[in-house]
């Protein structure tokens, strides 16, 4: 178990830019989600801490010590490939003990450790196993067993659960949750689904065009992003246009909200959630000093736990999300207001 | 349609007629009592009885199989690194380096045999048993280049990242992932490389030394000295051995299409 922190990280290939000095620290025994659109750095720097990759500046630390001239097979670390890279003439027992027998352990030992591996991820007695034999959720346990099973001081998990459907992931999404609490082991988790980085990490770092834009634990990223990318790529979120005069914000689409932070910039753009948002309509309207503005009903979609309004206001399209309390359905074409809090009004200046 | 069928199912029985009638007209004669070809054949393994006792033909079987299991070994190993590093590595000059692997196989033999003579006289190596290990090694390269490059396209790269991420050396990620992995290919290649030192003639004919001859070579010389059907028997027996080699071949390469 180790801390590990990058500092300053940048990597070039050819005139593409991949990472961009990106420093982080990730805590001992944490599970982190490096979270990001493809072509972000993601998955670079994942590599990168594993060795697979130098940086071309900066330098990276596990537990205080510098790592950048130690090759990727004497860093001591466990990794689980997006595909699961099993190695196919070994069966499971072969697979998970492939770490154990490189550095020599006795065979008893081995199997020992194997096994124990093995029952970590509930997969006792497919040991003679091949890997075309197994299902893709099994596959993953094996993988998961092998990079874990040598103890090492940091897991690296490079997408692995991409390749399952949706049933499976959200399983394995639990499973692997449990293990990492089980092991205490400092994980680092790259996705560019953000439903998992929500669920399973303890911190979310959020790249972009090889920039780290923000990190934090979930819930601090999701309710306070800090720019228009990190609010619509971590959740959904509404966008409107507006000019700013103090506290108020006067939108493009008609009305006036109120903010609770006084932007700095005139032009601005509003954020707001759609499940920050409440729907009445028209002629039940009841009084509320929130942000009000105007619409009518495009369509909804019902999905039984909650439905989500497509609302027209002026030449946009705002979507909320209402839970299914009283079972009523606010009909197409209907006039509506929506109500959201000031401190559900993020503003960022309109590039 | 149908008639398409017929016109195609022709073409094919022609091809393996124009294939195969020569091989099986010498295999028949081989067992033809008569040495002057007569008809009806007369059966008989009296050509093959007369193998038994010529003795140059055994001492050049033996010598033909030594070099043909040499020369294979040394261009297998030095084959499947040479696939190994194209397939890890980019480095400059790469295409240029692997267009060079071949002209062994688009030079024509005849100067490519007189190329290594003069060659290896000027140098010393001379001719014999190493000279045309040496010349055969260079021969099969190619093949097996090819061979093991193709079974290499489909390898996953990241099973030799997993490998290494779990703490193996580079050597131990070789031979413990790697190559086991490309075995087909290695023993597709051996065999391909075995039936090209097995059937070559024109450079072990130009790098044969007095009393050293491989089999292709002294068959050659018996013809120009006045032909029996003792050679029908000694092709014959070649022929089964060619295709029970490219059987071993077919069992591990895809020859194109799906198997």
């Amino acid at each position: 178990m180790a801390n590990v922190s990058v500092l300053n990280l940048s990597k070039n290939f050819g005139t593409i830019t991949a990472l961009d000095r990106v420093s982080f620290q990730f805590e001992d025994g944490k599970f982190f989600a490096l979270l990001g659109p493809s072509g972000s750095g993601k998955t670079t720097l994942l590599r990168m801490i594993a060795g697979f990759e130098s940086p071309d500046q900066g330098s990276i630390h596990i537990d205080g010590k510098v790592v950048d001239h130690i090759p990727v097979e004497k860093r001591d670390i466990g990794m689980v490939f997006q595909n699961y890279a099993l190695f196919p003439n070994m069966d499971v027992q072969a697979n998970v003990g492939f770490g154990l027998r490189v550095r020599g352990i006795s065979v008893p030992e081995m199997k020992r450790l194997v096994a124990e591996a093995l029952e970590l991820v509930r997969l006792s007695g497919f040991d003679n196993r091949r890997p075309d034999q197994l299902s893709g959720g099994q596959r993953q346990r094996v993988a998961l067993a092998r990079a874990i099973v040598t103890k090492p001081r940091v897991l690296l998990l490079d997408e692995p659960l991409s390749a399952l459907d949706r049933t499976l992931r959200l399983e394995m999404e639990i499973e692997l949750k449990r293990i990492q609490r089980d092991v205490g082991i400092t994980t680092i988790f790259v996705t560019h689904d953000q439903e998992e980085a929500l669920t399973m990490s303890d911190q979310i770092g959020i790249l972009n065009e090889g920039q780290l834009v923000q990190h934090g634990s979930p819930v601090d990223i999701y309710e306070n992003p800090q720019s228009i990318f990190v609010a619509r790529f971590l959740g959904e979120a509404n966008l409107l246009r507006g000019q700013a005069a103090g506290k108020n914000v006067k939108l493009e689409i008609g009305g006036t909200v109120q903010t609770l932070s006084k932007p700095a910039y005139p032009q601005v753009i509003c954020s707001i959630r759609p499940e920050k948002i409440s729907i009445q309509k028209e002629q039940e309207l009841q009084r509320s000093n929130a942000n009000r503005i105007a619409g009518r009903v495009n369509e909804h979609i019902f999905n039984g736990t909650s439905l989500t309004y497509l609302v027209q206001c002026g030449n946009l399209v705002v979507k909320v999300f209402v839970q299914n309390l009283s079972g009523e359905v606010i009909p197409p074409n209907s006039s509506v207001h929506l109500f959201f809090r000031p401190e559900d009004t993020l503003v960022f200046p309109d590039a | 349609m149908i008639f398409l069928k017929w016109i195609s199912r022709i073409y094919l029985i022609c091809i393996l007629l124009f294939l195969y009638v020569p091989i099986l007209v010498m295999i028949a004669l081989s067992f033809n009592e008569s040495q002057l070809y007569r008809i009806p054949i007369e059966w008989s393994t009296r050509w093959y009885e007369a193998l038994a006792s010529n003795s140059k033909l055994h001492s050049a079987t033996l010598n033909s199989l030594t070099v043909a299991l040499l020369s294979t070994c040394l261009s297998t190993s030095m084959g499947t690194a040479v696939a190994l590093a194209f397939f890890r590595h980019d480095f400059r000059a790469k295409r240029l380096l692997q267009v060079m692997i071949f002209p062994p196989i688009t030079i024509p033999w005849l100067i490519i045999g007189t190329a290594m003579l003069v060659f290896f006289f000027w140098v010393g190596i001379g001719r014999g048993l190493h000279a045309m290990i040496l010349g055969h090694v260079a021969l099969s390269l190619p093949y097996v280049v090819i061979v093991v490059s193709a079974r290499l396209k489909s390898f996953d790269s990241a099973l030799e990242d997993a490998a290494k991420s779990l703490g193996a050396s580079y050597w131990q990620t070789t031979f413990w992932v790697t190559v086991p992995w490309l075995m087909p290919g290695i023993i597709a290649a051996a065999l391909f490389a075995f039936a090209v030192s097995l059937d070559q003639f024109v450079i072990s004919y130009f790098l044969a030394a007095p009393g050293f001859t491989t089999l292709p070579v002294e068959i050659y010389t018996a013809i120009r000295k006045g032909f029996t059907p003792e050679i029908n028997a000694i092709s014959t027996l070649v022929i089964f051995l060619s295709m029970l080699l490219l059987l071993g071949v077919s069992r591990f390469y895809r020859f194109g299409g799906r198997n």
